[in-house]
């Protein structure tokens, strides 16, 4: 019986273990003024490796667009969740689940400005890695508009 | 099979009626933006001097404003949005107004315009998106303040604000200043024009219904009592009993005016057509006409929001 338990809570602290590392934990800020269409942004991922595939920091970066919003310093601007809120993420996740995958179409919204990576060891096993990276927000805008995600300006008229 | 083709055409059909109008926007300069830039014009009436924004010759001479109306009108059309342009406007009042003084009939006479009409005769949308901005220097940097104001025109609530300024530069140029700041405002200010719209769709059109009074022989003014009861209560009751949820506002009431705002009108007709100002206030025009009130009025609107209906006479 108490073996029986003590591989139950060992699977569990693996699962959470595993759940842990799939939360995205990332910060997302203005880089300045992207060309019409696009926005240019930085994204700070926290991570327990001090490498990490530039898929992850692509799709935090479109991720933040869609969910968090950002903030830019120099502009005092705040650009609000190209999707609303996080809850859409929720009401839509079928969706959300296949775009952000592994073969995710996330990756035609988002290319990386340079290669160049900025890695700094916050704490003992904690990294956080920064990249500039462009999100072509309006294809993006357009493309959930025809799924049906977002509403359209023009809606209802 | 008939039954297939009868339900389609009904499909079709109430699609096709099922639309709510849709707001017209336009771009105009502030008038705070004119006045700082010299576009302004004075007049005299009744001795007192106005003034008035001059967009002809802002719109002739200022190219920085015309490519931020330009760039904010692409914008926005990209969002299934197009804006009425106000140049465009501007020139078509005038040629309209000049056709039409050439208009002479078979029988020598000419197109007949009341004063009202011609009053009536400007360039007008039902959402105005004031535009503001102003360069900064300071020693060799600048930067751009920038406002854009999306105004009811017939509520004057301001329903949606993007303002902002942007990062200085040593070397950028003052259309790139530009482009940036509207570039970086736009999101913002068409998300607030969602919220807007969404409401709009929720809770109803909000309109403004004037009700005024002819001069009239039989002498009814919104005091005039039925059954014991003011035509001012009367109409309210049916303004209550027809709005969305009873919301609307009366503002000012006396015996010749009577002023309803906020007043949320339903989207639809109960034939499913589209309801408009117009068409919400023509049946308070028939409730009034019919029995026992039998009053005769005038039926007038003022673009898509704001419609003003005068007791006693037509």
């Amino acid at each position: 019986m108490n073996k029986r338990l003590l591989i139950v809570t060992f699977f569990a602290f693996l699962l959470s273990a595993l759940h842990a590392d799939n939360v995205m934990d990332y910060e997302i800020v203005a880089a300045g003024s992207g060309t019409q269409g696009n926005y240019l942004v930085n994204v700070y991922v926290y991570s327990k490796k001090a490498k990490l595939s530039p898929e992850e920091l692509k799709k935090c970066a479109v991720h933040g667009v869609l969910f968090k919003g950002f903030t830019s310093k120099e502009n005092r601007v705040s650009q609000k969740p190209l999707a609303g809120n996080a809850l859409t993420e929720q009401q839509h996740s079928d969706f959300f689940n296949l775009f952000f995958g592994d073969n995710g179409t996330y990756k035609n919204y988002v290319s990386m400005t340079s290669s160049a990576y900025e890695v700094i060891k916050v704490q003992k096993k904690t990294y956080r890695i920064g990249a500039t990276l462009s999100v072509a927000k309006e294809q993006l805008r357009k493309d959930l508009e025809a799924a049906g995600i977002i509403k359209k300006l023009s809606t209802g008229f | 099979m008939k039954k297939i083709i009868l339900c389609a055409l009904l499909l079709i059909g109430s699609n096709a009626w099922g639309q709510i109008k849709k707001p017209t926007l336009m771009v105009v300069p502030a008038d705070a933006w004119c006045a700082n830039n010299g576009y302004m014009m004075s007049y005299e009436a009744l001795g007192v001097q106005t003034d008035v924004p001059d967009y002809k010759q802002a719109l002739q001479n200022d190219i920085d404003l015309l490519n931020v109306i330009s760039k904010i009108g692409e914008l926005m059309q990209e969002r299934g949005f197009p804006l009425k342009d106000l140049a465009s406007t501007i020139r078509s009042i005038e040629q309209s107004s000049a056709e039409n003084e050439m208009l002479v009939g078979s029988s020598g006479l000419g197109i007949v315009e009341t004063p009202y009409e011609k009053l009536l005769n400007r360039a007008k949308s039902d959402i105005i998106i004031e535009l503001v901005y102003k360069i900064n220097t300071e020693g060799p940097k600048r930067s751009v303040t920038y406002s854009m104001r999306g105004i009811d025109a017939y509520t004057n609530k301001q329903i949606a604000a993007a303002t902002g300024t942007g990062a200085p530069s040593f070397s950028a140029e003052i259309p790139v200043l530009l482009e940036e700041a509207v570039l970086n405002n736009i999101d913002n200010f068409s998300s607030q024009l969602q919220s807007y719209f969404d409401d709009l769709q929720t809770n109803g059109r909000e309109v403004a219904i004037e009700v005024l009074v002819f001069d009239n022989v039989e002498g009814t003014n919104l005091e005039s009592e039925f059954d014991g009861e003011m035509l001012t209560d009367i109409i309210e009751k049916w303004v209550n009993d027809n709005t969305v949820e009873h919301r609307y506002s009366l503002t000012d009431a006396t015996e010749n005016k009577m002023l309803l705002e906020q007043v949320r009108i339903p989207l639809y007709r109960t034939n499913g057509m589209a309801m408009d100002t117009r068409a919400f206030t023509n049946e308070l025009r028939k409730f009034l006409k019919a029995a026992p009130y039998n009053i005769e009025c005038k039926l007038l609107t003022k673009g898509l929001g704001k419609a003003v209906i005068v007791i006693g006479n037509k």
